[in-house]
């Protein structure tokens, strides 16, 4: 049972969105447009950067014993083996974390996302359909997305396997299920959540909290982000974006 | 897959080339049969592939790399990722790689329960 | 299907409509949703075409200059015909974005999608992207890329689309006409009908052609089911190996 108290904070719209050309109704506060990028290190290593994940307790991925052995050997291998490297797409929710900055439009009934890293981008229906079954896979999975309040509340599905969730091994498999939780809490401020289940890697389900900051450098755009292959063959990012 | 579905995609006749151009690599003028069974099904972009073993008329097994549509395009004509399993029995026609090697490009697939279906090559353009 | 899609060609190209489109809160028309080539033979060729090894026949797409021919300087046709006897270099079989224009009619879909000062067009095609901001803002400086670094203006109900930044290393079909570098784009968008949406790109780059052309594809809505499905190429890419090598810098013609 709701208080009255909390049924009238659900319904205000958020002071942020009270901007002078911004219309009157709730789902204003539903307005989650604008280029982002989150701050802080995440995509580094989600265990050893403090405080990304926010559960379990502990900040150390559940993994079952035998998946903790091979992020082990991710690790050690890291610096050859990350599929980032070769320029894959960088799935979810590692795309998120990256030090670049997405894109979030919205209309009618689907929200999109583009992502500067090599263009990737995710169309998040808002109207109901259901997912693919089983029998197609993505790097950025399939993302189906509904509104609590004023919490985008994303569930993707139908992951490739092959790809990391950051640049220290952590991983999963295609039976990976990320709910992302979108809220923003001040114009230029957005708290990015996502918890992760896959029951062939982990014990159960665990979440990872991070802040995004709106860019609002005048004229800011996102820039082309493509890789081409080296004289090897192989492809690789373009220096500028190379950490 | 539903029969109804896959003859109603094979019928939209869509042309399929968008990553490269089938007469850089594949030789339409070497068409290949290849009756075998399945060692891998890898469903995927820019082009799935087809790992198969083939039996020699000497009884020695040739292993062939066989390309076909993209994912998109396969799963529009409702290819799932098991619609190949490992040990299905399969016959391909298919043309024959430039550079001789064992691989080719599949112009159909005659799949296990002896449905015969467009493996949505590069080389159709418009049907 | 294909009498239908002929069709619908002939009436894009001979009418002048007065089609009144469906409009967003902004006034302006609603071009959402995902289109797709009308004339599919363009990717193949923008030129008139038989039908030949691996490519289906179709008609010109250039409708000016007259002749639907490429206004190519000479020596610049020599290097087109030479891409297509190289079609190993074709960038697209590389994972490249297909750049301005040849990336508004590959033989799979793209959406669009307009978000208040932005048009986003979202292609199935290597995951492709254009974002064009409709909000005045000046270009990008020397910026070099694939797709381009595009500005928007409306012009009543039509899209008018200026394209710079492209790096020149595009070719314009699988036949291997390029536009180098250098080209300026100047696109056209209108609904001629509730499932046509009209493309023109008027292309000009003096040091390829003697004077500009343009191409005109219609696009043609797509079943209300449909989807964009994801397209990752990168990752999956297994041709290489097996085609000649790219001696030749993976450019519009120019070695």
């Amino acid at each position: 049972m709701i208080r009255p108290a909390l049924a009238l904070l659900l319904v205000t719209v958020p002071a942020w969105a009270q901007a002078p050309s911004a219309a009157k109704s709730a789902k204003d506060a539903q307005d989650l447009r604008g280029i982002w990028q989150a701050k802080g290190n995440a995509y580094r290593n989600l265990e050893a950067e403090r405080g990304v994940i926010v559960d379990p307790a502990s900040g150390k991925i559940p993994y079952r014993a035998e998946a903790r052995s091979l992020a082990d050997r991710n690790f050690q291998a890291r610096t050859t083996a990350d599929p980032l490297l070769v320029c894959f797409q960088p799935g979810v929710p590692r795309a998120t974390l990256l030090p670049e900055p997405f894109q979030i439009f919205q209309h009618q009934d689907r929200v999109v996302i583009v992502y500067q890293h090599v263009h990737a981008y995710r169309v998040i229906f808002t109207d109901g359909r259901p997912h693919y079954d089983d029998g197609i896979e993505f790097y950025m999975g399939d993302s189906r997305g509904r509104w609590e309040g004023n919490t985008l509340v994303v569930d993707a599905t139908n992951f490739k396997p092959e790809n990391w969730l950051d640049a220290a091994g952590h991983f999963h498999s295609n039976k990976l299920h990320v709910v992302e939780r979108y809220t923003r809490t001040a114009p230029e401020v957005m708290r990015y959540e996502a918890t992760m289940e896959d029951p062939e890697v982990f014990q159960r389900p665990w979440t990872i909290r991070v802040q995004l900051a709106l860019h609002s450098e005048p004229n800011f755009q996102l820039i082309e982000h493509e890789c081409d292959r080296d004289a090897q063959g192989v492809y690789r990012h373009p220096p500028q974006f190379l950490k | 897959m539903k029969i109804g579905v896959l003859l109603l995609l094979a019928g939209c006749g869509l042309p399929l080339a968008a990553h490269h151009s089938f007469a850089a690599e594949f030789d339409d003028k070497q068409p290949v049969k290849l009756d075998g069974t399945v060692v891998k099904f890898d469903f995927m972009n820019p082009h799935s592939w087809i790992s198969m073993d083939v039996k020699n008329s000497d009884g020695t097994t040739v292993r062939w790399s066989v390309e076909t549509g993209s994912t998109n395009a396969l799963f529009r004509r409702g290819w799932r990722k098991e619609s190949l399993r490992p040990g299905d029995h399969i016959t391909i026609d298919a043309f024959r790689a430039k550079d001789g090697s064992n691989t080719a490009n599949a112009s159909s697939v005659k799949l296990p329960d002896g449905r015969q279906i467009s493996a949505a090559s590069s080389r159709d353009g418009t049907k | 299907m294909r009498p239908a899609l002929l069709l619908i060609a002939a009436v894009c190209v001979s009418a002048q409509s007065a089609f009144t489109p469906p409009r967003l809160p902004d006034g302006h028309p609603d071009f959402g949703g995902i289109w797709m080539a009308a004339t599919l033979s363009a990717a193949f060729n923008v030129e008139e075409h038989a039908a030949s090894y691996g490519t289906p026949a179709g008609p010109s797409v250039i409708v000016d200059p007259p002749g639907g021919k490429l206004p190519y300087l000479p020596g610049m046709r020599e290097r087109a015909v030479d891409n297509d006897q190289h079609r190993e270099r074709d960038p697209v079989g590389q994972c490249h974005m297909h750049g301005v224009p040849r990336v508004m009619f590959p033989p799979f879909p793209l959406e669009i999608v307009q978000d208040g000062n932005y048009v986003v067009i979202l292609t199935e095609t290597e995951h492709g992207v254009r974002i064009i901001p409709t909000d005045g803002r000046p270009f990008l400086k020397n910026y070099s890329s694939w797709n381009g670094d595009s500005r928007g203006r409306w012009d009543g109900d039509t899209l008018v689309v200026d394209v710079r930044g492209l790096n020149g290393k595009g070719w314009l079909d699988q036949a291997g006409n390029f536009v180098g570098a250098g080209a300026r784009v100047v696109e056209r968008f209108r609904l001629t009908a509730k499932d046509i949406l009209e493309y023109e790109a008027t292309v000009e780059n003096p040091s390829v052609f003697s004077r500009p052309f343009t191409v005109r594809v219609p696009l043609r809505r797509r079943p209300a089911d449909v989807e964009l499905l994801e397209y990752g190429c990168i990752e999956g890419e297994r041709d290489a190996g097996h085609l000649p090598p790219v001696n030749a810098p993976l450019n519009g013609g120019q070695r």
